[in-house]
């Protein structure tokens, strides 16, 4: 439905939408709701959006260290862009090669000065001469050669060992987010399973296949609810979508979003009254959900 | 720091800023130093407000131009300026970690009355900056202490009118309300900045 004029509760929504401060479930309405095309919520939304910006603003300016542009730049060579222009690297070796002027050549050494006839040697041997100071160059040019390579070769192996150790200090800072997260998720459920007033809604899969498997704790003095579980993949051009039984209605209460292993932590947080609620199911709903579940529910459990 | 952190009502075109992005976007890493220089103060002085730790804030930093980096394809002046785009991903990073490091309430209270404190001892420099803070300041000073509270409170701490009523122990549509109050006047006070 689109608006036709602005009404608080649009500009209620809109604002808190802007700050983040809606609940999940809101925000998800609001945001198919834009999507929908409705101008009135749109202009609101930009409006406020713009003003968000600006709170930012206000804050104090405070000079950052010079050592942070220097890991920032060290940190974008490995973040490669695929439209990217051409390396400035490149273009200062080309412009250091421009640069060199024959008149910067070495000069040629001066003519054989008179005192060192007496030293030279005889002409049989200085006929081989060229010969010796070539295989000299040679063998010193061999020399270098094999010095480069191995110091490429050690620069290359450290970059490498760099390299992977970067890689692992990325992969365990995931893994501590993970625990992180973990750990307060584990925080929240021991904290309503420590409440009397928590009751648990098991969610269980109607066909094994389903692979859906999670609880719901229902703080009923706060009205809070929390849902802890594992579910399989989104099929093909479907998602999965929460509902709370109430009588005689299924209210909407989300879509679940599961991380890459499948792990789904969320708060419901609806505005109804849950005083009468008997339950939830799981229901596969095309992408941005649906008003109502789409029988067969997957997944079901009553308030124990 | 130029026309990029102007404030909305005496914005200046941000035509260069967003060249910069658009030549970010191409790979160009020089128009990625410049961005950083001229925004870099605002942007960390931003994120300081929010996790009030230098060493997670310089992480957070980092992250943020990294992300200019590599998505500066998706910026649009049509939709935002560069100025809201910095900000916006800057409070996404800082409150996401804020979130990630738990941090007690009652200690980024106190931290946070001792660096007001601070600051409303210190001169100000009379340069375009300050007096952007100032309107900026002067907008929030407008509003009554209970809105100020909950913008401040979604804004720099990212809760939601849930979080904050109950933190604050009071009802969820009473905080709606203050936030809409609140935003409508700041709103009506600073102006929408122009899409450029």
């Amino acid at each position: 439905m689109k608006h036709d004029r602005v009404t608080g509760e649009i500009q209620e929504t809109a604002a808190l939408y802007v700050l983040g401060a809606l609940s999940q479930f809101e925000a998800g309405a609001f945001e198919a709701h834009l999507r929908d095309g409705c101008p009135v919520c749109e202009a609101e939304f930009r409006r406020f959006d713009g003003t968000a910006g600006q709170i930012g603003a206000g804050v104090p300016e405070v000079e950052t260290s010079a050592y942070l542009r220097e890991l920032l730049f060290a940190r974008i060579e490995r973040e490669p862009q695929q439209e990217s222009a051409e390396s400035p690297v490149v273009k200062e070796t080309q412009s250091s090669a421009a640069e060199v002027k024959p008149s910067e050549t070495p000069a040629t050494p001066p003519a054989t000065a008179p005192l060192s006839n007496i030293f030279a040697p005889p002409a049989q041997e200085r006929s081989r001469l060229p010969w010796v100071v070539a295989a000299c160059l040679a063998i010193a040019a061999g020399l270098g050669f094999f010095a480069w390579k191995q110091a490429d070769d050690n620069a290359k192996q450290t970059g490498e060992k760099l390299a992977a150790a970067q890689a692992d200090a990325t992969n365990l800072r995931a893994l501590i987010d993970v625990q992180r997260d973990r750990s307060r998720e584990l925080e929240q459920i021991n904290s309503a399973l420590a409440n009397p007033a928590t009751r648990i809604i098991h969610l269980q899969s109607q066909k094994a296949e389903s692979g859906v498997s999670a609880a719901i704790f229902w703080d009923t003095q706060k009205g809070r609810l929390l849902m802890i579980g594992s579910f399989p993949p989104d099929p093909e051009g479907r998602v999965h979508q929460l509902w709370l039984l109430l009588p005689g209605i299924s209210v909407n209460a989300g879509l679940v979003r599961a991380d890459s292993l499948g792990h789904v932590f969320m708060t419901i947080d609806i505005p109804v009254d849950l005083s009468k609620l008997s339950g939830a199911s799981i229901s596969l709903e095309p992408p941005g959900g649906s008003k109502q579940p789409t029988p067969p529910v997957i997944a079901t459990g009553k308030v124990s | 720091m130029t026309e990029l952190t102007q404030p909305a009502n005496m914005m200046g075109p941000q035509d260069a800023a967003a060249a910069q992005i658009k030549k970010i976007a191409s790979g160009d890493r020089a128009a990625l130093a410049q961005l950083y220089d001229r925004s870099s103060p605002l942007i960390f002085g931003f994120v300081l407000r929010v996790l009030r730790d230098h060493g997670i804030a310089e992480e957070v930093l980092l992250d943020i131009y990294t992300e200019v980096w590599r998505k500066a394809r998706t910026f649009d002046p049509s939709r935002c300026s560069p100025l809201v785009w910095l900000l916006s991903m800057a409070r996404t990073h800082a409150v996401n970690r804020l979130h990630g490091e738990k941090r007690e309430f009652s200690r980024r209270e106190q931290a946070e009355t001792e660096a007001e404190t601070a600051k409303a001892g210190a001169a100000e420099p009379a340069t375009v900056e300050a007096e952007r803070q100032r309107l900026v300041r002067s907008a929030l000073d407008a509003l009554s202490p209970e809105q100020r509270q909950v913008i401040e409170l979604a804004y720099f701490w990212g809760l939601s009118h849930c979080e904050i009523a109950s933190r604050l122990g009071q009802p969820p549509g009473t905080v709606r309300t203050r936030i809409r109050l609140g935003m409508t006047r700041l709103s009506d006070l600073l102006g929408t900045p122009v899409a450029k």
